[in-house]
Formats: structure tokens, sequence, C-alpha cells
């Protein structure tokens, strides 16, 4: 069938405050297609098509569709021209059953005229392998199943144009690979598919059409066949520095993390999830002095209930938490954090930052207790002041003052103060959750090269993420955490892809000679 | 003494409409994610509006009550205008519209009637008597003998129940108040539905502080509300948002109302004072056992920002 | 050029509250010119009727002080975003607390019957405090709707008490006989008059700055305001400190009331709450629970009160006006604040 373009996008800019976010950025969609729109995190490849889809206005620039000028300006224009979008972060109503979701918007009838509704979403279910209990409340299905809720409610909607945003990012490598296939199958179809992404090696297994986007500009355009991973990676880094951490590889097995002496010691951990069934289930773990443990799994499966249970923010149901021989069960948040205990939280916006309140108090939050920043009753500002200052300065937060509000910086520098309150001392043991999630690659890399440092410097490390390539990166052994439960560890030098994968989707490791 | 107990239910039916009301008007504006913090000042304003109307109509009830309405549906355009437009938080709007709300219904007497001796009388609502069903034993008197506004009252909460559940429109309004940014990425207008739920709220309210006057005086006084907009919030808690709940809910914090002016009729051997309290403790008491159940519209009373950071 | 931004942001809310009040003062003028009023004459009426003359120094003073205790008690819960809308009946139960040790230990001489009378009223504003708190801690029910229920509970206990054994057969209303005049705050001044009421609502403003803006706990009040999640992740106890600043701010109430009594009224009256309670919460909003900005916005506020009573008295104008006037004042400056933040 003839490629037919069905979107132009030309000159798009868009700026947020004094950032230019998207410097007039090209960008064309065709029929039958896969275009990837590859970039790093901040690169601009989300704005863009949100541009598209109605949900941020282009500061400059015009949307043509099908060769006609059009004016996108509200996710219900764009759903008219048949332009849907997946977001990265699902949009499904927690309280709402899958279909009722799928039905979401669609009709205006008085009734629920819901019989041919369900027998179409039922065929395309099929068609792509994306089964799915339709009669269940999304708050209740795993991950990879609200997934597939997503993909289901857009198709229902008959696009001529599909964006998936960073897709993959919570799935398995399995249920990639199905997924992968899926989007294959439906531009076979003649839809004209975006895939948005920053990991490299999807894009040579799926795109057609490569769109690499830096600092809001366009950094190239190449056809699928002409491109090497490796260029990839240079236009999307512009040419910079040398390979970070996470194109360095696995971790070659070490013996001397080994040899330290257990930091933290779980013993037949069990945790509540606050719904009745437990999250975490009868965990075993050990992590020594000087040595990361990278815990892998698909989100939900247990992690944040795990790192909650070791900084007692939430209670552990039965077994013990030691840290250096120390119990942690019967201690609250304020105690553990004074053991020397670093955190950084998952969900940086909800669980880390105080907008409302100065850089300097983000920094010294969990410490405004301990002598060097208080005596009994008065805060010590100025140490306050000079601590935080440091902190701005190892990790380049970018703020004209330690005493501005934190509520007006970005995602990455957010998440920077997160580290800078975490390392405000050298820890004894760290729990970081996702800490590099949304950062760009030098932000990630400086991230990852600090968990290393405090682990030179003698912390035990938990080091959770869902993001296996940097898991691999920089842990000394990789745990895989299943409905609450460890499917097995792995140890560096041996790490596999497909063999984690596997056991993130709930495969025992296999009873080993080791 | 059966007649007594067919009483006490008569009255407490009676008086049940005003908390039926208005639970369908946080239910509604709810559902949407407007939290109506305002009540108790708004039911004031809107009786002393529907006093006023129908006092000045010459006791035309009807008259009176689409001024009540009238009343609530200003103060939930402007609860929207600042919580939906310039986006404040729905708390703050809601104190500061209360306070303004019963400036307004003193004001408004005192400008229209002020310092009389004997305060102006309108004509009260009276008993309908449905007929073959009023004849009922115990339920007839109870259920079947009531003013129309009791009628209205229940049907209302049907077809609330029936727009939320039972049609698409509703099942579009529910995802606003559980989940705007999702319902804006299918592009259904956050912004108008919010503004709809708050109007609609403010004017279901304002039929139900419009009750009060046409109900249990039959003139205005400033103390007339009572507490019952506060109440509204606890029983709305109570019912889960959702309507049927709600409107069975009402009858139980009527109920506990009119216990406690039974109370001092059966001349219990309780200081009259304390009896008064019944429906407040009562009230918190249900708070305390339900509050843990309770499951709100996730959205509920956040303001949605559509270019506001997610995560 | 730090220090500049700084100024220019001072400035601008500075102007910002200008608008507001102008606005405000705008509205009145609009509803006086509607009600066929002497509109130049009303606004002097407003702005002069607390100074000018000894005799209006004491009356905002009677009126200044409760209320700016009353906005502190609302003011501290709202540093982690609790509203105290039940310090009416705090103040109740204070007022309560204080006849109580009155009639009780009528006999004790004054060095030890004030602060004792002090210390029951701020002890009976917590203890109704105690309640809501307690809700909120075990069950997490919301401290609104129980707070103000424990308002409706506390009218009916002040009716109860004023028509009890110490009720004052010859008043037509319902309230008790005079407390001992042993239990009189001092009087430190007689023309304006001035009593010992005022220094302590001069000293708690400042007190209750240097706890929330200066303090350990106050930082950590503050911190689980601007997120309560992220406050208790990161140990503090936000779980303890919301129902601990609701049974402060019950205190602080508490403690107005009975100054209410020892100061003021000398026994208990049926409705000398008036509308306290709904002024304080729009003080505090105005001055967004900043301590030292609810010092500014209640000597405003009580301005305007008492320029409503002269209007009253003076033209005719029905008290409510001010009323309005106050809450339309408060939305106002939220829709200015909105305005300045959108221009920049």
């Amino acid at each position: 069938m003839p490629a037919e373009e069905l979107v132009r996008m030309t000159g798009i800019a868009k700026r947020f405050g004094d950032v230019l976010a998207l410097d007039h950025v090209d960008f064309g969609i065709t029929g039958g297609k896969v275009h990837a729109l590859l970039g790093e995190n901040g690169a601009g490849k989300t704005t863009l098509m949100n541009v598209l889809y109605g949900l941020y206005r282009a500061d400059e620039g015009r949307v043509e569709i099908k060769g006609k000028e059009m004016a996108i300006r509200t996710p219900r224009d764009a759903l008219r021209h048949r332009i849907a979008m997946v977001h990265q972060h699902f949009r499904l109503v927690s309280n709402f059953t899958s279909f009722e979701n799928i039905l979401l918007g669609t009709g205006r009838g008085l009734k629920f005229e819901a019989r041919a509704q369900r027998e179409k979403v039922e065929s395309i279910a099929r068609e792509y392998g994306l089964s799915v209990d339709l009669d269940a409340k999304v708050k209740a299905l795993p991950v990879g199943a609200q997934q597939r809720v997503e993909i289901l409610k857009v198709l229902a909607r008959d696009p001529l144009v599909l964006i998936l945003d960073e897709p993959t990012s919570s799935l398995t490598p399995q249920e990639a690979d199905v997924l992968l296939g899926a989007i294959k199958k439906l531009a076979m179809n003649g839809l004209g598919v975006v895939f948005i992404t920053h990991k490299v090696r999807e894009v040579m297994s799926i795109a057609d059409e490569i769109t690499v986007l830096n600092g809001g500009r366009v950094a190239g355009r190449l056809q699928v066949s002409e491109s090497g991973e490796k260029r990839l990676v240079e236009l999307m880094m512009g040419g910079r520095g040398a390979p970070p951490l996470l194109q360095a590889g696995p971790t070659p097995a070490r013996t001397s993390a080994a040899q330290g002496e257990p930091a933290l010691v779980l013993t037949s951990v069990s945790v509540g999830s606050g719904k009745g069934a437990s999250a975490v289930e009868e965990v075993d773990l050990a992590v020594r002095h000087g040595e990361i443990l990278g815990v892998a799994g698909v989100s939900g499966n247990g992690q944040r209930e795990l790192a909650e249970a070791i900084m007692c923010v939430r209670r552990a149901g039965s077994g013990s938490i030691k840290l250096d021989g120390i119990e942690l069960t019967r201690l609250n948040t304020k105690q553990v954090i004074s053991m020397g205990v670093g955190y950084i939280p998952e969900d940086r916006m909800g669980d880390g930052i105080l907008p409302s309140m100065t850089i300097a108090e983000n920094i010294v939050l969990g410490r405004e207790h301990s002598p060097s920043f208080s005596d009994r009753f008065a805060l010590n500002r100025k140490a306050m002041g000079a601590a935080a200052l440091r902190g701005v300065e190892d990790y380049n937060i970018k703020t004209t003052s330690v005493e501005a509000h934190a509520g007006v910086l970005s995602g990455g520098n957010v998440q920077k103060i997160l580290i800078a309150r975490a390392f405000l001392t050298q820890c004894k043991f760290l729990v970081a959750h996702n800490p590099t999630r949304g950062l760009d690659i030098a932000a990630t890399d400086h991230v990852l090269r600090s968990l290393v440092k405090q682990k030179e410097g003698g912390a035990g490390v938990l080091l959770i993420s869902e993001d296996l390539d940097e898991l691999m990166a920089v842990s000394d052994r990789i745990c895989v955490l299943f409905k609450g439960q460890v499917m097995g560890v792995v140890e560096a030098g041996s790490y596999d892809k497909y063999e984690i994968g596997a056991m993130m989707a709930g495969k025992k490791k296999e009873a080993s000679a080791s | 003494m059966t007649d007594l107990v067919t009483d006490f239910f008569r009255v407490a039916v009676a008086v049940s409409v005003p908390y039926i009301l208005g639970g369908q008007a946080m239910t509604i504006s709810g559902r949407s994610g407007i939290f109506l913090v305002f009540n108790e000042g708004v039911m004031l304003a809107s009786a002393s509006a529907t006093f006023l109307a129908t006092f000045l109509s010459g006791g035309n009830i009807i008259i009176g009550l689409l001024a009540g309405a009238a009343m609530g549906g200003f103060f939930g355009l402007v609860m929207g205008y600042f919580s939906i437009t310039l986006k404040q938080n729905q708390f703050v709007v809601g104190l500061a519209l209360l306070v303004a709300a019963v400036g307004i219904a003193n004001f408004m007497y005192s400008v229209f009637i002020g310092v009389v001796i004997k305060p102006p009388q309108i004509p009260t609502l009276l008993p309908v008597h449905i007929p073959l069903l009023s004849d009922i034993p115990y339920l007839g008197p109870v259920l079947f003998s009531q003013n129309l506004m009791f009628y209205f009252a229940v049907i209302l909460s049907i077809l609330v129940w029936a727009f939320l559940y039972r049609t698409r429109y509703g099942l579009n309004f529910r995802s606003v108040g559980e989940n705007p940014r999702v319902a804006d990425s299918l592009g259904i207008n956050v912004s108008l539905t919010r503004y709809a739920g708050a109007v609609a709220g403010g004017i279901v309210m304002g039929i139900a502080g419009g009750y009060l006057p046409l109900y249990f005086t039959g003139t205005y006084t400033p103390s007339l509300v009572n507490g019952r907009g506060w109440i509204v919030i606890a029983l709305t808690l109570f019912g889960r948002w959702n309507p049927i709940p709600v409107m069975l809910g009402a009858l139980l914090f009527a109920a506990a109302e009119v216990f406690g002016i039974y109370g001092q009729i059966l001349n219990l051997p309780v200081p009259s004072q304390f009896l008064l309290m019944i429906p407040f403790i009562v009230t918190l008491a249900i708070l305390v056992q339900t509050y843990r159940k309770t499951e709100l519209p996730e959205g509920l009373a956040k303001n949605y920002d559509r270019e506001s950071a997610e995560d | 050029m730090n220090k500049d931004k700084k100024g220019d942001k001072l400035a601008a809310q500075v102007a910002t509250y200008l608008i507001g009040v102008a606005a405000a003062l705008a509205a009145a003028g609009v509803m006086l010119g509607l009600l066929g009023k002497n509109v130049a004459e009303g606004y002097s009426l407003l702005l002069t009727a607390s100074f000018g003359s000894a005799t209006n120094l004491s009356l905002f003073t009677i009126k200044f002080v409760p209320l700016l205790l009353m906005s502190l008690a609302f003011a501290i819960p709202l540093t982690l975003k609790k509203y105290n809308v039940g310090n009416e009946g705090q103040f109740l139960l204070g007022a309560v607390g204080a006849v109580t040790v009155a009639f009780m230990l009528s006999s004790l001489p004054a060095l030890a019957a004030i602060p004792l009378l002090l210390i029951a009223s701020a002890a009976f504003g917590a203890f109704w405090a105690l309640f809501p708190a307690l809700m909120l801690y075990k069950f997490r029910v919301n401290e609104i709707v129980s707070t103000i229920l424990m308002n409706f509970i506390s009218f009916y206990l002040v009716l109860y008490v004023a028509t009890g054994p110490w009720r004052d057969p010859f008043a037509g209303h319902p309230e008790t006989q005079a407390i001992p005049s042993a239990f009189d705050l001092p009087v430190l001044l007689t023309n304006p008059a001035i009593n010992l009421g005022l220094v302590i609502a001069v000293l708690a403003p400042l007190a209750s700055y240097y706890y929330i803006f200066r303090s350990v706990q106050g930082f950590e009040l503050r911190a689980s305001g601007a997120n309560e999640r992220a406050a208790l992740v990161f140990g503090v106890n936000s779980n303890l400190l919301a129902p601990m600043s609701l049974v402060i701010g019950g205190a602080i109430a508490g403690l107005a009331g009975g100054m209410e009594v020892a100061g003021l009224q000398l026994r208990l009256v049926d409705g000398m709450q008036s509308n306290y309670a709904a002024l304080s919460i729009i003080i505090a909003l105005i001055a967004y629970g900043n301590p030292l900005g609810v010092i500014v916005s209640a000597i405003f506020i009580t301005v305007i009160e008492l320029g409503g009573s002269a209007m009253n008295a003076v033209m005719g104008v029905p008290v409510e006006l001010v009323y309005v006037i106050e809450a339309l004042l408060l939305l106002f400056i939220l829709m200015a604040n909105v305005f300045e933040r959108r221009r920049r």
C-alpha cells in the first residue's frame, strides 16, 4: 500500500518559562511505519507529542493532518483527528473497571449501549494478544495488565496515529517483546506509530524511521538500516564526553564485595500492603558493607513496601530487619535515619520534596534533630545553609540561592536535592529506589557514580530499580522480586537479561550448582 | 404509644428533607471533584432568599424556592470560579464563602425587613396525602403523607443515582472527580464538568436551605440552619458519595435530630441541653465508625492544572 | 541582586494586599451607595472609629485581643494544613473553665487566682480540641467536620452552665453571676482601658512566630504542611504533630475565652463568642497563617468591625454589611495573588 503522510509538524517551538523545550522541531508520521522518537530524558520527545495530542499548546509552528493545517488545542481535537496517545504514566481511573475505562469519553448515549463496544474490544484484544479482565477494577490489576487496558482503550477509538510513550519501561523483557510484536502488527495494518523511548536497543529492533532529539532540537533523522547503536548514542548525547557507566556494560564479577561485613540482614520479613494481602512475603536478604545489591522487578511487586519497611515508614508484619546487628523494626524512621541510613524514595514529588519550603530546608529534612543543625529547641539556620550550599555545589543543583523554594525546580533538580539529602553525610547504609528516573544521561551517570562512591566508602547499598541496564551496570548482585517474594539472586559476571526477565515474570531461579 | 412512634418517624422523614437534598448536593459536586464546605452559610443565605422571595411575592412558595436555588447556584458558581479557574484551595475558598453567605443572609433580611417586633410569617409546606398509599397502616402516614418536597428529594436522589451510574455522561462526569488528568486526556472537558458540578450542587444546596423556613419556622432566624450544613458533610462521608446510601443515611441523621426534641417532650430525666447535643454526638460517633472505610472520589478537593508536573 | 529580588517579592506581596483592600473598600462604597447612604461619611467612620479617642482605643482593644488569639488558634494548625474551625467551641470551653475555677475556688487570693484561671481556661480549651485530635490520630476523621460538631455541643454546654447553679437569676439572658473580683485580670491602664490581656495577646504571636519558624518542631510542622507524606517518610511524625497542633490551637482559643471572662464579661454569657470564630478564620487566612501577618490583618479587621458598628449607630447601616466586606476582602486578596503570579 502506498505510504500516506498522516501528520506533518513544522517548526514547533514550546517554552516553559525561560526554557526552550522545543526549538523549531519538524516531524512527520507516515501510515504503516513505526517512527522512533529517541532522546534522553528532557530532550523534548514527550513534549513534542503532547503538543500533537493537544495537551500542550505550541508557541510557534504548524500541524498538518493529511496535508491540511489543523489547530489541535485539546485532546478532544486530537481524538477527532484520530490521533491517540498511550502515556508513560497510565491514564486510568483506578476505581473504575477496565471496561469503564475503555468506554470513558467515547459515547454520549443515555444508556450503557455497550454491547457492541464490548464485542469490538474483545475482538481487538484477541487480534493483538492483549488479553485482560474487562470487569476487574483497574487498581486490582498488575502493571502489565493495566498497560494492556491502556492500549485497548486507545485502539477502541480506531486511531490512525498511535503514540506510545516509553511503553516498555515497566515491563519484563518478555512482556516487552510481546508488546513490540503487537506494535509491528499495528503498523502492518496501516497505523502510523510513534514510539518514544530512550533505549537505543529497542529502537533498533522495532523502528522503521528514527528521529533523534537532543536539547529540544532534532539531532538526526535516519532510517534504521543506516544507523547503528553507537551512532544513535552519539546523536542523543550531542557528541558529549566519555561513555557513561551505563554504556560500560555489566559489572564484572568481584570478590572484594563478598568479603565485607554484613550490614543489613532481613530474616523472613513480611510486610502488609494495607489491603489485606501482604506485599512482601518471607523475604531473606543480606547486604554487606561495600556492596550494591540490586533489586529487580516489575513495579508493584513489593519493592516500595520493602524499602519503606527498612526505613520504618511502614511496619514489617513479621520477621527481623537488622542493621549492624541492631533490630530496626522496633525503631521509628527518625531513629533509623540518625543511625546513618540514607533514603531516596521512589516517588520524588509525593514522598520526597517539600515544594513550599526552601532548598536548604529540603536538604536538611530528616536530620533537623541532629546536633549539627539544632540545639534541643531551636534550629541552627547558619549550619543548615552551609550544608545546603555544599549539597548544591556537589550535585550541581541549578538555583540562585539555597533560600529559593524547591517548588520551582525542574524534576531533575528535585531529584538532585533528594540525593543531596541522602548523602548529607557518609551513609552507613543507603536505600535508593529508582534514583535515576527522569534524569538525563549525564545526571544519571552522576547519581550512579555517587552510589558507587558511597559503596566504596563502606556503605551497604540497596538499589531498587526497574531499569535492568542500570542494575546490571552497578550492582554486585541482583535479587529479583515477584509478588513480594525473592525469585533468586544473580551474581555479577553472570547476568543474563532474559534469565532475570523470566524471574521478574515469576519463574524461580533454578537451583543451580552454586 | 404506637401513635407516638408513628409520629416520631413521620416527623423524622419530614426533617430528613434538607439532609437528603444537602447530601445529594455534596454528592453531585463531589463526584466532579468539588468539595462543598460552605453549606452552613449557603443554606442560610438560601433560607433568607426563599423567605424573602416568598414573603415579597405574597406567599408564593415556588418563587421562594427558585430564589433559594438561584442563591445556592450563585455561590456554586463563585466556588467554581475560585477553585477551577483560579485554582485556589477549596477549603479556604469554601470557608470564605461560608462567612460571606452568612453575612449576605442577615444583610438581606436587615435591608428588606429590618428590626420588627413581630417577624413576618410565610405559609409553610402542607402534607400531601397520596391516595391509597397513605392509608397503609404505619407506613402510610410516615412515607406517603409528607409534603411535596420530600417526594422531590427522593425522586432527585434516584435521578442523581441513575445519572451517575447508568449513563455515559455520568461515567464521564465521575471520571473528572476521580482522575481529572485521565478525563482530560480523553477529551472530557474537566473545567466545564466541574463548573456544572459546583453549580448544580449549589442549586440543590440552595433548595435544601429554602426548605428550612418553609417547614420549620415560617420565618427567618439567623440560627435556622443550626449545624445541618456540617452534618450534611458527615452524612455524605457516611454515604460514600453514593446517592442511595446518602438518602438512607439522611433518615438516620434526621432521626437523631428528632430524638433530641422528643426527649424533651417525653420528659426524660436529662437536661434539655444534653438532649439537643444528641444529633452532633451521634454524628461524631458515626464519623468514627465509618471514616476509615470511606471511599472518597480520588480527585476530590484537588484542583487540576493541565500543564503542572505529573509525578 | 538576591536582596533586590527579595525586596521585589515583598513589594509585590504588599501590592496584592493593597489591591485586595482597595477592591473590598470599593465594594463597600458601592453597597453603601445602593443603600442610599452617604458614601464619604461611611468611609470616614469605617476608618476612624477605632482611634481618635481613648474610649475608641479601649473599644479597639476589647475586640482586638480575642480576635488575635482566636486567629492564632486557627493559624498554628494551619501550618500543617489543618483547619481548626473549632476554635469557637474551644473559646467557650475556656470561658467555662474560667468560671468553674472562679466559683469553685472563690476564696483564692488574686496572686494565685489569676494564673490558675488562665491555666484552667487553656486546659479546658485544649481538652475540647483533644476529642477531634484523637479522632484525627486514631481514625483519620477530617478535623473540619469534627471540630465544628464540637462547637455545636459547646453551645449547649454553655447554655447548661449558664442556666445551672451559678446562674444570675436577675439577668434576662442565660448568664452566670459575676466571678469573684480576685479573678479579674489586672488593669494596667484605665484610660484607655488596658489590662493584662493585651500584653498576653501581643506576646502570643511573637512566641508563635518563633515556634513555627525558628524551632525544630516548627520546622517539622511546616514540613508536614508542605508535603505530609514526604515529611512522614523522612521521620517527621505528622500523624502525631497534626493532632498536637489542634490541641495547641485549642489551648490558645481557650485562653482567649478565659480572658474574655476575666477581662471583659466577668461572667459566662450565652453567645459571648460573638462572631470571633468566623473573623479569626478570615484574619488567619489573609495572613496565610503567618503569626506576624496575623497581627496586621487582625488590626485591620478590628478597625473594619468597629467602623461597621459606628456606621450602624450613626448612619443606620446594617452591621452585616461589614461581615460581607470582610469575606470579600479575603476573596479579593486571593484573586489579586493569582493575577500577580500570572503576570510574572
